[in-house]
């Protein structure tokens, strides 16, 4: 079991960055007339339902090799973000350049809205992570478990460990089921991997529930609950900044959310959104992603293994999408009444 | 109320006879705006709520009209909780908020209290803190597990243990931060209440405080009552402090409840439409006991005699209002600044113990330099103190003008006027906003995207806010003071410019100020109304808090307070020049 402690990143992401440069030839090395036209058009503006701070970081990379595009972005949580992109598309009034949702199945809904792009290594890419040939899983978040190392002493290390009597008593967070495409990938795994009865026995723990990942970030670093299932990037950054907090990969497996970005079908600066969604899903962008973000990615083979993610302990799971978009809305009720959760 | 207005002289007619039309055409223009502004979207909205779908891409037909949503709403025994919640919450903060706010207005305005002055100016700050941030800055200090106060009793050994993730928690916190509320509406009907009346009192042998309860209250009972109302309504539609301080507790509001409605995915806006239209309903019986309150009665106490407020000279008493007054101070702006001081500089807001909390490497200002790293956090101070003046002076003009006409006109349809102007004051802002973005995204003339149509949001949503204050000014104003000028040849224009707008401007000048602030933390409306290039600091400091950067968000709350607090000392002083002090009311 590996746990993802602070002296344990910087030795990785040492490793990491080592591995980075020892394959300088995959670099991303854009069109040149694409450059031009993206330098001219000077700008693009990015819809994203990701948390700003990750996204200023993508942009911040970004901007170090295209220092002449400003990226301005309009952040939303995803259903705010869906409806404010139908609205703007049937008026003709889409501000968007590049759209990217943690629901790959909301952002299905409005495929439509998106032009044809593939991008130079798209073949690169697992099929299964895809809702559409025009949305692409730019960004691949995973779920691991965190604590806070100050207080808790022995630590939960597999998702099964979250349903013992001695982590009960509001001691364990839990975000909402119905709270994104993300979380609702975590339950889903729960409940088709770790067995029917796993809900059943986790919520006997009495868990405390959040409406988002930050929330039960923030709590759990103030103690107010001490563990719970965690997006790694969320936990990441803060681990990276000195909070008092640790995570690992359960061996049971990882559950995996790719999202789905895709450039608008009547993007004003469609030249600089082409060269922000190339480099985002090249594997220079994919790197960054891995040891900027912490997240993982959906390349067939990653640039190089994530940090602390074992692929001799540690299997990803990404759900069906037929089922993901079948199962999401019986299986939350189930999950509502389970958890205690007033909708 | 009714009686006296209907004994105002005609402004706006009998001296214009020969231009009868002035006073349709004058109200028909103010019912237009207000149809632009406040009955398209509301329209947008009840159209939402009665479908399932979003009229502005899929259209609106009569065949998708059903009351669908609202049977879904109304089986739902978790809506009836938060309905019930919400009304115990609000009901239980706004009691409190007005013992506190009259008690504090009366201390400030009527009494010879020490150090008055600063006391009014510190006790005004809880307004300036974002409803999401008092519930974080709270939070800090009353959780049963991690809170400051119990860490700090515990070690200590005394015996206090507090719990704010309660309903009596909420109810103390929302009463406490809309107690200024009152006090602003409060505070200005006492400064230009005729002192005669009390001195008469006090020359009749009454105390202080008898004079206080039997003559300077009931005078003041429509300021009263406003502030009340407003607080309540506000209270009504505040996200951020049952989010913070109810979500661990599993206690829903209907705010939340609706947050959680439009957070869902996929989101589900028409029911949050018909939660909304409850919320409406509510408010609208609140406002309606109002006016049968109201109705019938004359509150009319500034007049054509000169006056100079004097002070009640409390006697030794006055150190017991100053002990109480420093008291509420402490736990009302101290204490919870104190905790957003804390939770600003410090790394993170895990305290091991006593000792780590003034563990001084704990500390830096590495929250602020990540807050201004982002340049969308100049972006967003520079728009919302943008948005926030366009809004103060449109709304201010709007407001007076509907204020004016409601009051002191006679003018055709003022009644519709002022239930139109009431009506955003029942919606919450999270569900207003996507009602603002369907209703005016698809306007000829270019706004969305732009600073205009988030002021133009703001006014329309704040309306109700500063006409009631506007208007509790000029109910005061008495008629023979225009009568006057009307005999002195002015005309209406030059009335309202030379004896009305100086009279009211207190009034005015705190409608406006309350407007600017209701402008620079207004989240709702904002989210779906800002573009790429319109940030505001309501949604990005949203973003931080979303992030679970909880120092960031202190931090850039506590730059909002200072921006805020400078405004507000700059027309404190504008609105003293025309206040208390000087001599006035002269006819």
């Amino acid at each position: 079991m590996i746990v993802f402690s602070r002296r344990r990143v910087i030795a990785s992401l040492a490793m990491a960055a080592a591995g980075v440069s020892a394959r300088a030839g995959r670099a991303f090395d854009p069109d040149g007339a694409l450059l031009a036209a993206a330098n001219k058009e000077g700008r693009l503006v990015l819809y994203s339902a990701s948390l700003i701070e990750l996204i200023q970081r993508t942009i911040k990379d970004f901007n170090k090799r295209f220092p002449g595009i400003e990226v301005q972005v309009v952040r939303a949580s995803g259903g705010a973000l869906i409806e404010r992109v139908r609205t703007e598309a049937a008026q003709g009034k889409l501000v968007a350049d590049v759209i990217e949702h943690s629901d790959r199945g909301e952002a299905k809904a409005i495929e439509a809205l998106f032009a044809d792009y593939r991008p130079p290594n798209g073949a690169d890419y697992l099929p299964e992570t895809m809702a559409s040939p025009r949305l692409w899983p730019a960004s691949t978040l995973a779920w691991c478990i965190a604590w806070n190392a100050e207080r808790v002493k022995t630590p939960p290390r597999t998702w099964m460990d979250l349903c013992k009597a001695e982590y009960a008593g509001g001691r364990i967070g839990q975000v909402i089921a119905s709270s994104g495409g993300t979380t609702w990938t975590r339950v889903m795994f729960e409940r088709q991997v770790l067995g029917e009865a796993y809900w059943t026995r986790q919520a006997a723990t009495a868990p405390k529930l959040y409406p988002g990942g930050s929330a039960l970030c923030e709590a759990i670093i103030k103690g107010e609950v001490e563990t719970g299932p965690l997006l790694m990037s969320i936990a990441f950054a803060k681990e990276n900044e000195g909070a008092p907090l640790d995570m690992t990969y359960p061996p049971e497996g990882v559950p995996v959310t790719p999202f789905a970005a895709g450039i608008a079908a009547n993007a004003k600066h469609p030249n600089a959104a082409r060269l922000w969604m190339d480099w985002t899903l090249s594997e220079e962008g994919q790197a960054g992603a891995i040891l900027n973000q912490g997240n993982l990615t959906s390349l067939r083979v990653p640039p190089f293994a994530a940090p602390v993610f074992d692929p001799h302990v540690n299997q990803v799971w990404s759900p069906d999408f037929g089922q993901f978009q079948a199962l999401r809305d019986p299986w939350i009720d189930d999950w509502n009444k389970v958890y205690g959760y007033k909708k | 109320m009714d009686a006296q207005v209907a004994r105002l002289p005609v402004a706006l007619t009998s001296r214009h006879a020969e231009r009868r039309w002035v006073p349709y055409a004058w109200s028909g223009g103010l019912l237009a705006v207000l149809g632009f502004l406040v009955l398209y979207p509301t329209a947008m909205l009840l159209i939402g709520a009665l479908t399932t779908t979003n009229p502005v891409v899929e259209g609106y037909r009569l065949s998708d009209v059903s009351i669908g949503n609202f049977i879904t709403v109304a089986t739902n025994p978790n809506v009836a909780a938060a309905l019930g919640n919400s009304l115990i919450a609000c009901g239980g903060g706004t009691v409190l908020a007005v013992a506190i706010g009259l008690s504090f207005a009366w201390v400030v305005v009527r009494t010879n209290t020490p150090c008055k002055g600063l006391i009014a100016s510190t006790g005004m700050l809880p307004l300036f803190v974002p409803p999401l941030v008092a519930g974080v800055a709270w939070s800090i200090l009353g959780s049963p597990k991690t809170g400051l106060l119990n860490m700090i009793a515990a070690k200590t050994g005394i015996p206090f243990h507090i719990d704010l993730y309660t309903m009596p928690g909420m109810i103390f916190v929302f009463g406490i931060y809309y107690a200024p509320y009152v006090y602003m509406f409060t505070a200005a009907a006492l400064r230009n209440m005729d002192p005669s009346l009390e001195e008469a009192a006090e020359i009749s042998g009454a105390s202080a405080f008898r004079t206080m309860a039997t003559v300077t209250f009931p005078l003041i009972l429509p300021a009263i009552i406003s502030g009340m109302l407003l607080s309540f309504v506000v209270m009504l539609g505040i996200y951020g402090v049952p989010a913070v301080l109810g979500s661990p507790a599993n206690l829903s509001l209907l705010t939340t409840y609706i947050f959680a409605l439009t957070a869902w995915s996929p989101p589900l806006y028409n029911t949050a439409a018909a939660v909304a239209v409850i919320l409406m309903v509510v408010t609208g019986c609140m406002v309606w006991a109002q006016q049968k309150v109201l109705a019938g009665r004359s509150f009319t106490t500034v007049a054509g005699k000169a006056f100079r407020p004097r002070p009640l000279d409390l006697g030794p008493w006055r150190f017991l209002t100053l002990a109480l007054a420093i008291a509420y101070l402490f736990v009302v702006v101290v204490l919870p600044s104190l905790a957003l001081v804390v939770a600003a500089f410090r790394r993170f807001l895990f305290v091991r113990d006593i000792p780590s909390l003034f563990d001084t490497k704990q500390y830096g200002w590495q929250h602020f330099i990540k807050m201004f790293d982002n340049p969308l956090t100049i972006d967003s101070m520079v728009n919302s103190m943008k948005v926030g003046v366009i809004t103060a002076v449109i709304g201010g003009v709007l407001s007076f003008a509907i204020g004016y006409t409601i009051t002191r006109s006679r003018a055709p349809g003022r009644r519709v006027i002022d239930i139109v102007t009431t009506i955003p004051v029942a919606i919450p802002g999270l569900v207003i906003g996507v009602a603002y973005l369907w209703a005016w995204i698809g306007l000829p003339i270019g706004i969305y995207g732009t600073l205009w149509i988030l002021a133009l949001a703001f006014v329309a949503r704040f309306l109700p806010d500063t006409v009631k204050a506007l208007s509790s000014s000029l109910l005061q104003i008495h008629k023979e003071l225009e009568e006057a000028a009307w005999i002195c040849g002015k005309g209406t224009v030059g009335t309202i410019a030379t004896i009305v707008l100086p009279l009211a401007r207190p009034g005015v000048v705190a409608a406006m100020t309350l407007l600017f602030i209701l402008a620079i933390r207004e989240l709702g409306s904002s989210l779906f109304l800002y573009s790429s290039g319109t940030m505001v600091m309501a949604v990005q400091l949203l973003g931080y808090y979303e992030g679970g950067n909880i120092g960031i968000t202190a931090a850039f709350s506590l730059v909002q307070m200072v921006l805020l607090g400078v405004l507000i000392t700059i027309t404190n002083r504008l609105s003293r020049g025309a206040g208390p002090s000087g001599p006035v009311r002269t006819g």
